[in-house]
């Protein structure tokens, strides 16, 4: 069975080139494409998705903003997000809204192509300046008591912490004595409480103000 | 002119000063004080007897007006009340106060409308500022040469004056001693007679006591001829001379009030006799002249050169005006006081105090209220300039807030236009690669471009990375940082260790700042990766309150700093360069198997106040 794939991108070429690359590959098969985060909000949640190539930058609603009301209504779906330039802090913002990855648009083929498969299998890559942004918002602000279960275990720490200190998933494999697996599924662990951690963060706010 | 109906008198308590005074002069002396009062009235006198020294009596001097600047003063004149010693009257008037203008002060007085008689003299002090009682010298007593044609006709005359008194003048005739006096006349064209005339004025108000003795008088036509003496009166000839009212061989007493002339007689031992004019009359003059018989002839055109012996005392008997220029300020009384002809006070007196204050810039509480308010000024002022400088500095950031956004806008659309062409480019040239022949010119061709694309991407990146204001931050510039060089040394198979703490403060770091780091920590990786052979990079920041400290080193194999000819040297001169633009600096320390140490110093704020807070 191969992985169900939707676009969301505003620029025709480009949707056209993923949309290429992606339905060469035997292993995946293409859903829908979108031209903007208005679209797929209306049309996906209807889908079946596997995992969601998503633009940052798109006109009107934001690719972070598309993904943070895609997310709710489509738990299992992956959001993969496509950025031209590696900007640390609208990826945090997007991994923030509910993604779990993120890839340059200057990647190859095969890059993206590993990229979509990583995700999906909860593989998800994550830099140091990612990592070190990460450890701060956790540092930021203590959640809430009713989401207590959201903070991280010390174990997450730890990998977040060696993340933050340039170390590669191998390597804190090694240090932690844990299989490469393993680390990606602390890591998809954070990220997935970063997306509770953001949203109790808010309301937080929200409260203060 | 004599007013029949009027009196003259001395108070007693004049009188009795008058007395003791000249006690060791002839009694006529003093006599002649109760004569001349008497006599100013003349014998017809009869009625108004004056009630001087009653306390029912009103006042006898006042004052009439006070001015000073522009303004003029109400006076106020208060009750009299008892007598405080002897028989003086003493009227008071209430304080008048004035503020220090340096206008001149002007005081009219007199003695009052409808009062019983009329002063005798007047005159003023002002206590305070005068050392001595003043009499106007307004008014003068006369020595009058009166020319005659030969039908003894008047055609000139020529007049001498006198008034205040003169230089010895020792308070009375007794204590006072004679000065001689030279004067000059021309005898005017016709003349043949001379006539003298020694009287109490032009003005009838005139009052005061004038002796004259020795008058000489010569004539001198040319300057070869010496003078010849026309005149000479030692007033030693006469009858009745140890009398006042004795009269002089050649003289007759003339004028309205004949008792003022009068005969003086010297004190013993020296004896001796003068021509006196004792006016106390204001109403009225009192004259010597020489009598028809005795004119002395003379000749037209000589000089004529007149000497004589004098002492006088001369005031007036109306009130007069007292005119001060410019009086500091301090406390004052006006005092006017009647005294008799020889200068006695009769016992009437008004007194004005005047306060004069300080002008108001002279005044303590004034110069404190200036001093505050000149302080308040100089804050008012200060507190402008401050505002000033916050608008300044408002207008500044606002200014700087323009070019950030400008600079947003143009990173927004290099990163949303040129990025996304670059990207399809890139991408589209991909696909063409994969269509092509595998291995064909073609496909390679299209592997470069796609490459080329890629690469320039990532140069935008970093350029846009740089310019957009929304990574000024520490913190986003860290966090590039860590990723870019996990990312570059993953791909380089170094392993990478980052000693960064995760909390960094909130500050900016400018554009230019941004780049240019940027590009030195990225040829600093770049030659690890590339000449290094290192296994592992520790990057390290530390920050001071002023400065950031970055510190990349290797565990490869180093390299002799001096071997500046070859690649690494250039590229550490363009970190120099770099650095040095920023007034920061890098230093590189390497030994050959020893790895590479290079430290980065980059001042926040070169030249300035250290690191900007946000």
């Amino acid at each position: 069975m191969s992985l169900r794939i939707s676009i969301i991108e505003d620029d025709t070429a480009l949707r056209q080139a993923i949309k290429e690359w992606v339905a060469s590959d035997k292993r995946f098969q293409i859903v829908s494409e979108h031209a903007t985060a208005e679209d797929a909000i209306q049309q996906l949640p209807d889908k079946l998705v596997d995992v969601v190539l998503s633009d940052i930058n798109l006109p009107g609603l934001s690719g972070i903003d598309c993904v943070r009301q895609l997310k709710g209504r489509m738990p299992k779906t992956q959001f993969l997000m496509l950025t031209v330039y590696d900007d640390t802090e609208r990826i945090f913002q997007a991994l923030a809204a509910g993604a779990t990855g993120y890839l340059v648009k200057r990647a190859s083929r095969s890059e993206l192509l590993t990229a979509i498969m990583e995700v999906y299998r909860g593989e998800s890559p994550m830099s140091s300046g990612i990592a070190r942004k990460i450890v701060k918002s956790f540092h930021r602000v203590e959640p809430p008591a009713a989401n207590a279960g959201y903070t991280l275990t010390p174990r997450e720490k730890q990998v977040l912490e060696l993340l933050a200190q340039g170390h590669m998933y191998k390597e804190i494999a090694d240090m932690l004595t844990l299989s490469i697996p393993t680390v990606s599924c602390y890591i998809r662990s954070i990220y997935e409480k970063l997306q509770v951690h953001s949203r109790s963060q808010a309301v937080a706010k929200y409260l203060r103000a | 002119m004599t007013m029949a109906n009027t009196r003259y008198q001395i108070h007693s308590a004049g009188e009795g000063r008058l007395q003791r005074a000249g006690s060791v002069y002839w009694p006529a002396v003093v006599l002649l004080g109760s004569l001349l009062i008497a006599g100013g009235a003349g014998a017809q006198s009869t009625n108004a007897e004056p009630q001087a020294g009653s306390l029912a009596a009103p006042p006898f001097v006042e004052f009439r007006s006070l001015a000073y600047g522009r303004q003029n003063y109400k006076l106020i004149a208060l009750p009299d009340s008892e007598p405080t010693s002897g028989a003086v009257r003493v009227h008071r008037y209430e304080a008048i106060s004035l503020t220090q203008n340096g206008s001149p002060l002007i005081t009219m007085f007199d003695y009052p409308h409808g009062a019983s008689r009329w002063a005798v003299r007047l005159r003023y002090k002002l206590e305070g500022y005068d050392a001595e009682w003043r009499d106007s010298d307004q008014y003068s007593m006369h020595l009058v040469l009166k020319f005659l044609d030969q039908n003894k006709q008047p055609i000139s005359r020529a007049e001498f004056r006198t008034s205040g008194r003169s230089v010895r003048w020792g308070g009375d005739l007794a204590a006072s001693e004679l000065s001689v006096r030279i004067e000059l006349a021309t005898v005017p064209a016709r003349a043949v007679w001379m006539s003298i005339w020694i009287d109490s004025g032009g003005h009838d108000e005139t009052t005061g006591v004038w002796l004259v003795d020795d008058l000489n008088v010569w004539e001198t036509s040319s300057a070869e001829v010496p003078p010849k003496n026309l005149f000479t009166e030692d007033f030693e000839q006469g009858q009745g001379l140890d009398q006042p009212q004795g009269s002089f061989l050649r003289w007759v007493r003339d004028g309205g009030d004949l008792g003022g002339a009068q005969v003086w007689r010297r004190s013993q031992p020296a004896g001796g006799h003068g021509l006196l004019i004792l006016d106390g009359n204001p109403r009225d003059y009192t004259a010597w002249r020489l009598n028809d018989q005795s004119l002395v002839r003379v000749v037209p055109d000589t000089v004529l050169k007149l000497k004589w012996s004098e002492v006088f005392s001369i005031g007036r008997g109306r009130g007069g005006e007292a005119s001060y220029p410019n009086l500091p300020s301090g406390h004052y009384q006006f005092r006017i006081q009647e005294v008799n002809a020889l200068g006695v006070p009769t016992g009437e007196e008004a007194v004005l105090p005047l306060i004069i204050a300080p002008p108001f810039y002279a005044n303590l509480w004034f110069r404190i209220a200036l001093a505050v308010f000149a302080l308040t000024l100089v804050g008012a002022a200060e507190r402008f300039a401050a505002r000033k400088r916050m608008y300044r500095r408002l207008e500044k950031l606002e200014r700087e807030q323009a070019v950030q956004k400008e600079r947003a806008r143009i990173a927004q659309d290099i990163h949303d236009d040129l990025g996304t062409v670059l990207s399809r480019i890139a991408m589209v040239s991909e696909s063409a690669s994969l269509e092509a022949e595998p291995g064909s010119r073609q496909q390679q061709r299209l592997g470069e471009i796609c490459e080329a694309s890629r690469q320039l991407t990532r140069t935008m990146e970093e350029i846009v990375w740089a310019q957009d204001p929304r990574h000024d931050s520490l913190d986003n510039t860290v966090n590039y940082f860590c990723t870019f060089a996990s990312d570059l040394l993953t791909v380089g198979k170094v392993a990478c260790r980052l000693d960064i703490p995760v909390d960094l403060p909130e500050l900016q770091l400018k554009a230019e700042q941004r780049h240019e780091l940027f590009l030195v920590f990225k040829e600093a990786l770049n030659n690890v990766i590339k000449h290094a052979a290192a296994a592992e990079v520790r990057i390290s920041l530390k920050l001071s309150d002023q400065a950031l400290h970055l510190v990349i080193e290797d565990n490869g194999r180093g390299f002799r700093p001096a071997d500046n000819r070859s690649d690494k040297g250039h590229g550490l001169i363009n970190m120099h360069s770099r650095l040095q633009r920023l007034g920061g600096r890098v230093k590189v320390r390497s030994e050959p198997g020893q790895g590479t140490h290079v430290e980065i110093f980059l001042p926040f704020d070169p030249g300035s106040e250290g690191p900007k807070s946000v």
